[in-house]
């Protein structure tokens, strides 16, 4: 009851000053703002990356040790076998040639721009849980001189949807582009490849003998339990040639290099929030200097110490609170376009709002505690200081 | 009859300063009974504004005791005091002293902000104390649209709206041409007596000699003390 009057007075004083309270808030209102978008572009950005980690776990890697010494490379056949496991759903070999790819004979063919050709067998796109991002698959069992491009690869060729289909110059010889891939985030030497089909290579020349690398995709959850089997099923009479790769721990190190760099941006922050509470300290001691007579005046009309403290107080906490929530509206409404640009998950970090109308709270108190006592120490005859 | 008197100053000395002494007030005593009308004269820098202060707990003297209504200002606690001067005694200033941002009726509210008063009450009394003035038409405006007569008449009713068993007027009238003087003097006169005491400085002769009882300051001294004939 008496928090309220003295909240409603000092209401009224700060919007007496309506430039200079907005002005001391906003000081407030942008370090939490900073605190909210910060920790929400944090934790959306985790989260994106947590969804794409579970996916990767989804995908297994499957290569050669060459341990035991035998044929060198995956066998065809575990195509066969390891697709024929039950929580399998796709599956696919790539083996890398010795070819190179460009965009016709002019260019030198020292300038391939890092753009590998693989020689595949299967469903790619499947197994490596990306997507066609335009035009058309390799055919089973492709033999004609057509390629797909990894996502980067067309980039780096300058190949977009406008110009497909199209050829390239591969290997001395012409081969039409009919599709290019997605981005597959957990191959990337399919991002920055060119796919041509396992027959075509052969027939072109190409001396294959195993698989390079096999990519197989398993049901959710089931990633552990098959890469168990995958080696036996693979190459049944020398296992330990088989290695077995599931998630990637360099997107754990990232989002841990992520959340360490958060926490150095949110000690600067803070930093920026204490010094918006000198601003919101300095507004009302320089309040109280004004407003010397007509806290007197108070005090003559029977104000105790307590009342006049009580409302520079409280008009210290309305400041900072105001500034928190306009703050927390600023900082949401960042986290929110992120989001929508970065087409990720909306996630607004409460704790963050939490924390920032805690320490918004402690900081207007504290701000508001050394006017507050100078105030109250006021003398009730300063009400003679008053001039007409 | 030993009815508690509503001032009492005994030896009051207060000096101003802690270079430099002013001496403002020696050796001051007074007793002032409930509803006591009286007026306080004396020249300019004789001590009247800072007696009237420290009758209304404003200051505290340097020597001497003051009780008020039986409460020794020396060693009350602030919140005591606080109440007294919400509940007990209502002042009036030469230069008005409203407060520049509230409205008239604002003004007359504040005078019993303190008080515990509930907000609606607050407001009705407030409203009567205007419509005692005669400003009921004016609740709204700002001191700065008032004219003189009329701030010192909202700063009349703000006193007189909490019912005060003490009323302290400083020059009241200093400030106002005779006509709005006149009307003031009436209001307070009429806002006193019954059970209500009051202490008027003027050095206006004239108006001291319409009061029962004159007390006169020089330098600091209180050199007269007198009932009044003719009132
Ligand atoms: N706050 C103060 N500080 C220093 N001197 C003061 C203060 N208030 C009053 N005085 C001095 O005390 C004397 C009495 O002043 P005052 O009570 O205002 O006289 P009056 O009201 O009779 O004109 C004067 O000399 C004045 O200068
Ligand atoms: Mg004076």
């Amino acid at each position: 009851m008496r928090l309220l009057e003295a909240a409603k007075r000092a209401g009224a004083d700060l919007r007496a000053r309506p430039v200079r309270s907005l002005m001391s808030s906003l000081g407030i209102a942008i370090g939490v703002a900073a605190v909210v978008a910060v920790l929400g572009v944090a934790q959306t950005n985790t989260q994106g990356l947590l969804n794409r980690l579970y996916a990767l776990q989804d995908v297994l890697t499957v290569q050669s040790t060459g341990l035991a010494g035998g044929p060198s490379g995956v066998p065809l056949y575990a195509l066969a076998t390891v697709g024929r496991l039950a929580p399998v759903e796709a599956v696919a070999g790539v083996t890398q040639l010795d070819w190179t790819v460009t965009r016709s004979p002019l260019v030198p063919a020292g300038d391939t721009a890092g753009i590998s050709v693989l020689a595949v067998e299967g469903d790619v796109p499947a197994a490596t849980a990306t997507q066609l991002l335009v035009g058309r698959e390799l055919g089973p069992g492709d033999g004609l001189p057509v390629a797909v491009l990894g996502y980067q690869a067309a980039r780096l060729l300058g190949i977009d949807r406008q110009l497909l289909p199209c050829r390239v110059w591969m290997d001395n010889r012409w081969v039409v582009v009919t599709g290019v891939l997605r981005p597959a985030p957990l191959a990337a030497v399919i991002d920055y490849s060119a796919l041509v089909g396992y027959p075509f290579a052969q027939s072109a020349g190409a001396g294959l003998s195993g698989l390079g690398t096999m990519f197989v995709k398993v049901q959710p959850g089931s990633a552990t339990a098959v890469s168990d089997i995958i080696p036996a099923t693979a190459e049944p009479l020398t296992p330990v040639n088989v290695a077995v790769q599931e998630a990637s721990s360099a997107v754990a190190a990232e989002i841990a290099a992520r959340n360490s760099l958060d926490g150095l941006f949110l000690a600067l922050v803070t930093v920026g929030v204490l010094v918006a509470g000198l601003g919101v300290a300095n507004t009302l001691t320089v309040a109280v200097v004004e407003q010397r007579p007509e806290i007197g005046l108070a005090r003559a009309l029977g104000a105790t110490r307590a009342d006049i403290g009580l409302q520079f107080l409280s008009g210290g906490l309305i400041l900072a609170l105001g500034g928190a929530l306009g703050g927390t509206v600023l900082g949401a409404l960042g986290v929110l376009a992120y989001a929508w640009l970065a087409s990720q998950l909306v996630i607004i970090p409460w704790e963050g709002v939490g924390a920032g109308i805690g320490a918004a709270v402690l900081v207007g108190v504290l701000a508001s505690s050394y006017p507050a006592a100078k105030a109250a120490s006021l003398p009730p005859s300063d009400v003679l200081r008053m001039v007409p | 009859m030993t009815a508690v008197p509503a001032l009492e100053l005994e030896k009051i000395g207060m000096e101003f300063g802690r270079t430099v002494r002013v001496r403002a007030l020696s050796e001051v005593s007074l007793s002032i009974a409930p509803g006591e009308v009286c007026a306080l004269t004396g020249p300019t820098g004789s001590g009247k504004s800072t007696l009237l202060a420290i009758m209304g707990t404003l200051e505290r003297p340097s020597a001497g005791r003051v009780r008020v209504e039986g409460v020794d200002v020396a060693t009350a606690r602030d919140r005591t005091l606080a109440r007294l001067r919400a509940q007990r005694i209502g002042f009036v200033f030469q230069t008005f002293q409203l407060h520049p941002r509230l409205s008239a009726l604002g003004n007359v509210e504040q005078g019993l902000a303190y008080s515990a008063v509930s907000p609606s009450e607050r407001r009705e009394r407030a409203v009567a104390a205007l419509a005692d003035v005669g400003l009921a038409d004016r609740a709204e405006h700002l001191p700065t649209q008032l004219s003189g007569g009329e701030q010192q008449r909202v700063a009349i009713a703000r006193a007189l709206a909490k019912e005060p068993s003490i009323l302290l007027a400083d020059e009241p009238t200093g400030n106002l041409d005779q006509a709005a003087a006149e009307m003031v003097v009436d209001l307070l006169l009429e806002g006193a007596g019954r059970q209500r005491a009051l202490v008027l400085v003027t050095h206006n002769d004239a108006l001291a000699g319409r009061l029962p009882r004159v007390v006169r300051l020089e330098r600091g001294r209180l050199v007269a003390d007198g009932s009044n004939a003719a009132a």
